[in-house]
């Protein structure tokens, strides 16, 4: 099996961070391809089918939701969104529409870095389905049912299990309110945010070194949880 | 006044009818005497009937009376012997004079009551058709004004009254004191007054308000000056006209306040265009700059430590900047908007961490200890918001204090207050805590340090929006000052089970 160069759209109408991102991207060894507007990247997109997209929201001739639409209708292929609108409902709207991350402007290049990695790297990880993981001095085997944390084995209720493997499965990618309540209460409490936060802080508890102050199990606020890993 | 004019017109009629009684059965006298010989009296008896219904139908019930009365008068006088006196040979007259007497009486009676029920129909046909004829008008009326207009126009002339509108205590009816008195009395009561037949003025005045479920616009006052409102039922009618005038104010005022709420919503919306424009073009440079700061950074190896630390005050400052744009368009938008909280139960320690992590961004070398109280139960915020407020409280306290201070935040329960403090070591305040939430304020006034002292004034903002309290004071035991704010502990929605 020969290892393809991972290609990288980047959709950005300011020209200085599209060269920055660029930069960033080619830094991490892989093609960068550019474009700035919604009309000119679904082109690119089609012709070259880009492992990861970066998009920006605000684009001069159609708004970024439009390309996540589009392109949602005949790809899987996951999109980080560039927004510098602070609106949390701008963020969880375009992760519900179909976007797979978001990063919101100023960013720094090392976080940039990571959301790209932790994009590919799950492309990989679903291929494989590997049932181990680990952070921190956490270890899960999803397949043996089984957490430790120092070698120290941890008891989870259900439902704190359903939602580290969730977030475990996403693989450091943000998992909305939504997505969280739908998939572990089923539909009938998408409206009660508070289980999900009132679990999540059980979690923190049992998994964190300083739970007031977590490493891995990240609160984005107004939006969601992710799993740094 | 008027009642007496009443009184002598009713009178003239019964003179009237009197006097066409007694020309018609001198008449018929005459005619039958004509024809004494030809006709017999039972059918002389059976013209003077006759002519007994005809005047009850043309005249009514009072002249029928007459007519009947006169006619066994004159029936006796002129045609039972003996003639040209009332007195009777045959008794068995008395039994035709008593069936004739009854008869017309009967029959006058039932022709008089049939033309008034005629008379009434069309009367509340006409008034039916008032109405209708209101309820269109009001269908395109737009203001209150029109709206007199045509309550005036559609009931005055067919009910036969004077129509006053008094709506939102305007009025154009100059009312006397009693007048007023029972309009304020049928705007509390929501029901109708009845003022019937003044005995001074002998006129009839009905005050109903004019109301819809929710409230009561005003009083219609309706005026006879010569018959009770009750009569055809006018009363019942106003009551409907008053229920259809509410109604159409009520439309007109759902329809003012959705064209308000369209201009409203217009104006909100080029707010949040103006402000979402700005947000993106001010954030832009300065993605770039921190971008290529971090850039830098992580990629050049082979600089000097005094370049490295350039690079890094580069990027920090750059990420305080959008920190401080954030803050001015938070200002801005809690300022034009009211407060949109979008309010969730949550434990506080979600935005603690969150807040901690975002000023770990600018603030690198400064330590954070947290202090949470297990007591505090979940609260009900913004999480957005309150976590701006932290991150503002923790940004105060380092840039006002050494670079490597240590920051405290303790969150415990008071009664049901959750008290969250943010604690320094820093140098304190020097001028009067309170002021500090002033928009503008700084606690040093001669410092060189950055922040324009909206961040404090923000944090007021949005606690208040939560009903909560913040106040900040120096500390007792140590350096420094704490700054401390509360939210509401309210009954929360329960959890459910494991």
């Amino acid at each position: 099996m020969t290892t393809q160069i991972k290609k990288i759209l980047v959709v950005e109408d300011d020209a200085a961070i599209r060269q920055l991102i660029v930069n960033i991207v080619q830094g991490m060894d892989l093609l960068a391809l550019e474009a700035q507007t919604v009309e000119v990247s679904l082109a690119i997109a089609i012709q070259h089918r880009p492992d990861l997209v970066l998009l920006d929201l605000g684009l001069p001739d159609s708004d970024g939701m439009a390309f996540i639409n589009s392109y949602r209708s005949w790809s899987t292929h996951p999109i980080l969104v560039l927004s510098a609108r602070q609106q949390e409902h701008e963020k969880v709207k375009a992760l519900d529409a179909g976007a797979d991350d978001y990063l919101t402007k100023p960013f720094g290049a090392a976080e940039l870095m990571a959301r790209i990695r932790a994009l590919l790297r799950r492309r990989s990880t679903l291929d494989i389905n590997a049932p181990k993981f680990s952070f921190g001095s956490v270890e899960v085997d999803l397949g043996q049912h089984r957490i430790t944390k120092d070698n120290q084995e941890i008891h989870l209720s259900p439902i704190e299990y359903q939602l580290l493997k969730i977030l475990l499965t996403n693989g450091g990618r943000v998992v909305t309110h939504r997505q969280l309540l739908k998939e572990v209460w089923g539909g009938q409490h998408a409206q009660d945010n508070h289980y999900l936060r009132v679990y999540m802080g059980h979690l923190r508890q049992k998994l964190e070194d300083d739970p007031a102050q977590p490493k891995y199990l990240i609160t984005e606020t107004g939006v969601g949880y992710r799993l740094n890993i | 006044m008027s009642k007496k004019i009443i009184t002598s017109a009713k009178k003239n009629r019964l003179w009237q009818s009197a006097a066409i009684s007694i020309c018609t059965a001198s008449a018929l006298s005459f005619l039958c005497f004509g024809l004494l010989g030809l006709v017999n009296l039972a059918n002389i008896v059976m013209i003077f009937l006759l002519s007994t219904f005809f005047i009850a139908i043309s005249l009514g019930r009072n002249a029928a009376i007459f007519s009947s009365v006169i006619n066994v008068a004159f029936f006796d006088f002129f045609f039972v012997t003996p003639r040209f006196s009332f007195s009777v040979d045959d008794s068995q007259y008395l039994i035709t004079f008593l069936v004739m007497l009854l008869v017309g009486l009967i029959t006058g009676h039932m022709a008089a009551r049939l033309k008034e029920r005629i008379n009434d129909i069309s009367t509340r046909e006409r008034l039916a058709k008032a109405l209708h004829s209101l309820s269109q008008g009001l269908f395109s009326a737009k203001s209150t004004e029109v709206i007199t207009q045509v309550a005036k126009l559609a009931l005055e002339v067919p009910f036969d009254i004077e129509i006053n509108l008094i709506i939102d205590n305007k009025t154009g009816y100059l009312a006397t004191t009693d007048d007023q008195h029972l309009v304020s009395r049928a705007m509390q009561s929501g029901t109708r007054i009845f003022n019937d037949q003044d005995n001074f003025r002998g006129e009839s005045k009905i005050f109903i308000p004019i109301r819809s479920e929710l409230s009561t616009f005003g009083v219609l006052i309706a005026t006879d000056s010569h018959q009770s409102l009750k009569v055809f039922g006018r009363d019942d009618l106003l009551l409907t006209a008053a229920n259809l005038i509410a109604m159409a104010l009520m439309q007109m005022l759902s329809i003012k306040a959705q064209e308000q709420s369209k201009v409203e919503a217009a104006t909100e919306r080029l707010k949040n265009t103006i402000l979402s424009s700005l947000s993106h073009d001010l954030r832009t440079p300065l993605t770039t700059m921190i971008g290529l700061a971090d850039n830098l950074k992580s990629s050049s190896q082979n600089l000097d430590e005094t370049s490295k630390e350039a690079i890094e005050t580069i990027r920090t400052q750059g990420l305080r900047l959008s920190s401080l744009i954030g803050n001015m368009l938070e200002m801005a938008r809690l300022q034009t908007q009211k407060p949109t909280l979008k309010k969730e139960w949550q434990p506080i320690e979600e935005v603690i961490g969150t807040s901690i992590k975002q000023f770990r961004d600018c603030f690198p070398r400064t330590t954070v200890r947290v202090k949470v109280n297990p007591e505090v139960p979940i609260l009900l915020f913004d999480s957005v918001l309150i976590e701006r407020v932290l991150f503002n409280l923790l940004e105060n306290a380092a840039k006002f204090s050494d670079q490597q201070s240590q920051i405290q935040i303790v969150v415990e329960r008071v009664g049901d207050v959750a008290r969250i403090s943010v604690i320094d070591d820093g140098p304190g305040f020097s001028k009067d805590p309170d002021t500090l939430f002033k928009m503008f304020a700084r606690g040093q006034s001669d410092t060189s340090r950055s922040g324009m002292g909206l961040g404090l004034a923000i944090c007021r903002e949005i606690v208040q929006a939560h009903d909560g309290r913040i106040a900040a004071s120096r500390n007792h035991d140590q350096p420094g000052s704490t700054i401390t704010f509360e939210l509401p502990i309210m009954a929360n929605p329960g959890l459910p089970s494991t």
